[in-house]
């Protein structure tokens, strides 16, 4: 379903950047695959341009056999509805607005009526285990509990890529296997997850594992 | 994406900075608030001084009366018009010099005389400090009496009663002072002057006038007609001055009004865009992660350029509501003060919240395209 050819992504500047040099990669419907590598490495990078937050300097990108490149700014936002859950390491809760109202966010712009929104935002946040916390703000939350929020955020949507840049980073391995048994279950019920960690017994979870160097895949990146 | 969640995203946003919102909203509550106590000031003054004014003009007639006449029966002939209350002739324009003391001395110069008949007192509406005006017999008695104007019985300290000889000298000449005009609102000028029996032998030195107090409403009606009245035969011996339309005058306090709004309203519209403007721009760059994150999740440049500028435009609708509300407190308590009716056009107060609208979208408009333009993965990497 996610297919680069030769990816590049060049930061301007002086000196420029070149975050990601010619990546191939291809992932398959319902893979769950880790990226690993150094700090610097071009992981962000990659997943951003996956999530289709940012654009390629040059190389192809095939979504599901479209080449991205082609797609207007607003097929691309409702691309990023549809298609990506993003998941965090800086968690990115609106702060000051409830656990409920932090999941809806997801599908306000997906355009989903006021009364569903708030039941299915409801349902994504029990399913992530905090249904008694639906009304709690978020600034309150511990960390476990504002990554699962941001989980069921994701999730609310029914989008078929999970995109977690260091989800557990943050987290306490207690914490951090909380979320991960909320991502597993996810898996299971079909959906794609692209998972960025510095944790091999995490990276372990995935049914792949690409080893990222200096902006390159130097493993993993074929199906 | 409805609008309806576009606004409550926009709200939601606002009422969680309520602090933010209002400092933001500053300048536009200002500027409203200078808006609306202006032109209601100006209304409410406008309204006081038109009702008076308008009063006095619906019930008087005047006019001129040229070469001889007998001014005693045309004070009659005027009084007894249908719509007429009291008719008088009279003279302005002499000056006099008047002694308190002998016939050679001197307390005050140049004073004005008028010479009236005795229907002057009810024609003008006077009141009197004391005593009583004069009527036809002093006239044609040719008794020496005269009436003072409050400000000249002051000057003089003329303080006495009736009948108990207060005693002046008008260029050299006795005369018994019988009373004080207090207040003379249609002719100010009286309080300032001494009045004498207009001369029952037609010997007039200046130009006579007639003047006639009408029923309300009444004026414009006997001055079609009483050109004929005074001089009988004659009409071409009386000019008539038509009542003053009623706009002129009004007319030219509107334009000042018109003027001083104007200038609230470019200051209103300055200070409300340029503080909206600031303090969205920093705002919004505050905000980049969170707007990085809402196109993460799907939201188009336009939803994001709509919100921002929604913000904008509501945070300036609130400023411009409680800039009216302030405007109606300052048009209430200045006109308390002054002791007027408050006065204020609904559309004005109501105008406050929507030029804070116009003000807070034309302020947004730049911050809300350059936030809809950022790199999504830009802003999130942003804290
Ligand atoms: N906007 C930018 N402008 C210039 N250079 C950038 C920009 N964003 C990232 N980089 C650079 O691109 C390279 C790859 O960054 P990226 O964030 O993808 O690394 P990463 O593998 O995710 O690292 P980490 O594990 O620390 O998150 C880094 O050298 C980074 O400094
Ligand atoms: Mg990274």
């Amino acid at each position: 379903m996610i297919e680069l050819r030769h990816l590049r992504r060049i930061y301007p500047g002086r000196p420029e950047v070149v975050a990601l040099d010619s990546a191939d990669l291809m992932i398959s419907e319902g893979e769950w695959v880790s990226i690993v590598g150094p700090s610097g490495a071009g992981k962000s990078t990659l997943l951003n341009l996956i999530g289709l937050l940012d654009s390629p300097s040059s190389g192809s990108y095939l979504l599901e056999g479209v080449d991205v490149a082609t797609l207007g700014h607003n097929r691309r936002a409702e691309l990023r509805s549809e298609m990506f859950g993003f998941v965090f390491q800086a968690f990115h809760l609106v702060g000051s607005r409830t656990v409920v109202e932090n999941v809806e966010l997801g599908l306000v712009y997906a355009g989903v009526s006021r009364r569903d929104r708030r039941a299915r935002a409801v349902e994504a946040t029990a399913s992530v285990g905090l249904a008694e916390r639906v009304d709690a703000r978020t600034p309150t939350l511990s960390g476990g509990e504002k990554q699962r929020v941001a989980l069921a955020r994701a999730l609310a949507t029914n989008a078929r890529v999970l995109l977690c840049d260091e989800p557990t980073g943050n987290l306490d391995s207690e914490t951090g296997a909380k979320v991960l048994a909320q991502v597993s279950k996810a898996h299971h019920r079909g959906m794609t997850v692209i998972m960025i960690t510095h944790n091999h017994e995490v990276a372990r979870l995935g049914d792949r594992i690409v080893h990222m160097r200096s902006g390159r895949i130097v493993e993993g990146g074929g199906s | 994406m409805r609008l309806s969640d576009l606004t409550s995203e926009a709200l939601l946003s606002l009422s969680t900075r309520p602090w933010r919102t209002a400092t933001t909203a500053m300048g536009t509550v200002l500027g409203v608030a200078a808006l609306v106590g202006i032109v209601g000031l100006a209304s409410t003054a406008q309204r006081q001084v038109s009702d008076e004014f308008d009063l006095l003009q619906a019930t008087e007639v005047l006019g001129s009366i040229f070469g001889d006449f007998e001014a005693y029966e045309a004070e009659e002939r005027l009084g007894s018009q249908p719509g007429v209350l009291a008719a008088a002739v009279f003279e302005t324009g002499g000056l006099t010099t008047i002694g308190t003391v002998s016939a050679d001395s001197t307390a005050l110069d140049d004073v004005n005389v008028v010479r009236a008949t005795g229907g002057f007192h009810e024609a003008r509406e006077l009141s009197l400090r004391w005593g009583r005006w004069f009527d036809a017999g002093h006239a044609f008695r040719k008794d020496r009496v005269v009436v003072l104007g409050a400000s000249v019985a002051d000057s003089l300290g003329v303080i006495g009663v009736a009948g108990q000889g207060n005693m002046i000298w008008l260029d050299g000449v006795a005369h018994t002072v019988i009373g004080v005009v207090e207040r003379s609102p249609r002719m100010p000028l009286l309080i300032n002057s001494v009045a004498v029996p207009y001369p029952a032998d037609g010997s007039s030195v200046g130009q006579s006038s007639f003047v006639v107090l009408t029923d309300l409403g009444d004026a414009p009606g006997v001055s079609e007609a009483i050109g004929y009245v005074p001089v009988p035969g004659k009409p071409d011996s009386v000019s008539v001055v038509r009542p003053p339309e009623p706009g002129r005058f009004v007319e030219a306090i509107r334009t000042d009004i018109q003027r001083l709004v104007l200038g609230a309203a470019g200051v209103a519209l300055i200070a409300g865009v340029l503080g909206i403007a600031t303090v969205t721009s920093v705002s919004v760059v505050e905000r980049t992660p969170e707007m990085g994150l809402r196109l993460a999740l799907g939201a188009k440049r336009r939803h994001i350029t709509g919100q921002v500028a929604l913000e904008a435009a509501l945070t300036g609708m609130w400023g411009g509501f409680l800039g009216s509300a302030v405007g109606v407190a300052i048009v209430v308590a200045g006109a308390a003060i002054n002791d007027w009716r408050p006065f204020l056009p609904p559309q004005v107060v109501a105008a406050g919240p929507i030029i804070g609208l116009a003000i807070g979208g034309v302020a947004g408009i730049i911050p809300a395209y350059r936030t809809s333009r950022i790199q999504p993965d830009r802003a999130l990497r942003t804290e």
